[in-house]
């Protein structure tokens, strides 16, 4: 790793996965800033945005940005963490065009709204769905199905 | 009044149509025969795999994992279980691992004889059917051999796989695997040089270097379009560094290009399973293939570890959260043929419409993978 992210941002916290991925944690109003350092500063020069995950840890959601080098074979994942009682973050689609759907799919099942983002309905589920399912508190209430009738 | 002509309109394919390879339904908004705007409806074949793993045993969710993508049922395996394997940090077993990687490029072939025989199926081409799915026969026919199952395999486990190879088997691996040049030569002949097909997949759905890294594309149809990216060369997992194998890659990205870089992958694959059965035979007496680890009892640490592998579609990610317990919190797929949806769009915007499904069906996407 040959970037030096903290002297432009504030890192809250940095590990080592068992996978051997480094992880960043940096506040979720920095994350289009970040994002576009790494994808256009030469030295980093991470072009790829490989995947994007949330899950549920307590009461905040961890959204994960896994980025890739082509050309230095890197790897990093951003995490920024939003609290589930007010779920709202910057979309990063106008930085890596992937993360679109990433993004649509994470507002499906977590209910997480991605501000900016150019269209951002439900992916997965059908649209008349209610709730997000991946809450660790979703209770599928559906009137329709057949084990909730009254 | 200032009432013009509306000169496009709306065309709906799917969700039930034979070349959207599952369930998929296409928005189009046509100008004549351009395409001036598509959207998809994707969805239909969600089976909430992600919501299922919160509710089981890491054990239980085992023979679930193969359904991810139900074309190449081992490579989910190894991604879910490489994630449990890293964590836990196992050692497989020297025997495992070639067996792991025979399976899993043998599954590679039978995977990319099937995208060949419905490739071509959309384009209108009905012989080759019949040839591809004789040799995914006998694929399959050695997967029944090993595992007692000819698509949802459930035979990795935790620390290994769950039986060991016959020398028997291996013979009939081996015959499989000498013959199989001669039959890629009769597709070649049939395909290759027919003008039809290369008229309708020259020069078609070109993807550029930069539009498949923005869009996170992976596997041949970044190969394609002038990378050399390959998990299998670049963070071998598995014995994968020991196997001497090319990467096949190309800088036009077109359809044509993605279905050469396919044939020349079967053949690469063929190399690497033909090194593992040499390996195997040699070591014929060891008859270790696993940890003897009690499956039941397997409980995955606390903290991310994401397990990725090199799928014949692009790369399978599995992101694993584990808490302690035996039951994991959270499981996360990354599968290929969802960003390989969703370059489309872009691609065809101006083009034919003629031309989508072949564009379509030269990304090899598969639905159970983009709905999971």
């Amino acid at each position: 790793m040959n970037f030096d992210l903290s002297s432009n941002f504030n890192i809250l916290k940095s590990e080592t996965l068992k996978s051997g991925q480094t992880r960043f944690f940096v506040s979720k109003d920095d994350i289009v800033n970040v994002l576009t350092f790494l994808k256009n500063v030469p030295e980093c020069d991470f072009n790829v945005l490989k995947s994007v995950s949330c899950a549920q840890i307590h009461d905040n959601f961890e959204i994960s940005y896994y980025l890739y080098s082509s050309k230095n074979l890197d790897e990093v994942i951003i995490l920024v963490s939003v609290p589930v009682n007010c779920p709202e973050i910057l979309s990063v689609v106008d930085v890596f065009k992937s993360a679109n759907w990433d993004e649509r799919e994470i507002y499906d099942l977590f209910g997480v709204k991605f501000i900016n983002h150019p269209n951002l309905k439900r992916i997965l589920l059908p649209e008349e769905w209610q709730g997000h399912p991946l809450r660790k508190d979703y209770i599928n209430e559906d009137k329709r199905l057949r084990w909730n009738y009254e | 009044m200032n009432k013009t002509l509306k000169n496009t309109f709306q065309l709906n394919i799917g969700p039930q149509h034979p070349s959207t390879h599952g369930v998929l339904r296409c928005i189009e908004e046509l100008d004549g025969e351009r395409i001036k705007s598509l959207d998809f409806v994707v969805g239909y074949l969600h089976r909430g795999m992600e919501k299922m793993a919160e509710n089981m045993t890491c054990l239980q969710y085992l023979p679930v994992v193969d359904r991810v993508d139900y074309l190449s049922g081992f490579f989910c395996s190894q991604a879910y279980l490489s994630a449990i394997e890293t964590s836990l940090n196992f050692e497989l077993p020297k025997k495992a691992q070639y067996i792991r990687v025979l399976t899993m490029e043998l599954n590679r072939i039978s995977s990319h004889l099937l995208w060949l025989a419905s490739f071509l199926m959309d384009l209108g081409a009905t012989s080759p059917y019949f040839y591809c799915f004789r040799e995914r026969e006998s694929i399959l026919d050695i997967f029944e051999n090993i595992t007692g199952a000819r698509m949802m395999y459930n035979y990795y486990t935790f620390g290994g796989v769950k039986s060991d190879i016959s020398a028997e088997i291996l013979d009939k691996i081996a015959e499989f695997l000498d013959e199989f040049p001669s039959h890629v030569k009769e597709y070649e002949n049939i395909i290759t040089n027919n003008p039809i097909f290369l008229d309708r997949t020259k020069e078609i759905g070109v993807i550029s270097l930069k539009q498949a890294q923005n869009f996170g594309l992976t596997g041949v149809n970044l190969r394609a379009s002038g990378s050399k990216a390959d998990l299998r060369k670049d963070k071998p997992y598995l014995i994968y560094s020991e196997l001497d194998f090319d990467v096949p890659f190309s800088i036009y990205g077109d359809a044509y290009t993605r279905y050469q870089m396919r044939i020349r992958e079967m053949l690469e694959s063929r190399k690497i399973a033909l090194q593992c059965i040499e390996w195997l035979r040699k070591n014929i007496s060891d008859d270790k293939v696993n940890l003897n680890i009690n499956s039941k009892t397997v409980k995955i640490d606390e903290g991310l570890t994401i397990g990725s592998v090199e799928a014949p579609r692009g790369e399978i990610m599995c992101w694993l959260w584990g808490n302690g317990t035996n039951t994991p919190e959270r499981v996360k797929w990354r599968t290929p043929s969802f960003y390989a949806l969703q370059v489309l769009p872009e691609i065809m915007k101006g083009k034919m419409y003629s031309d989508l499904m072949s564009a379509f069906g030269s990304l090899d996407v598969i639905m159970p993978e983009v709905d999971r």
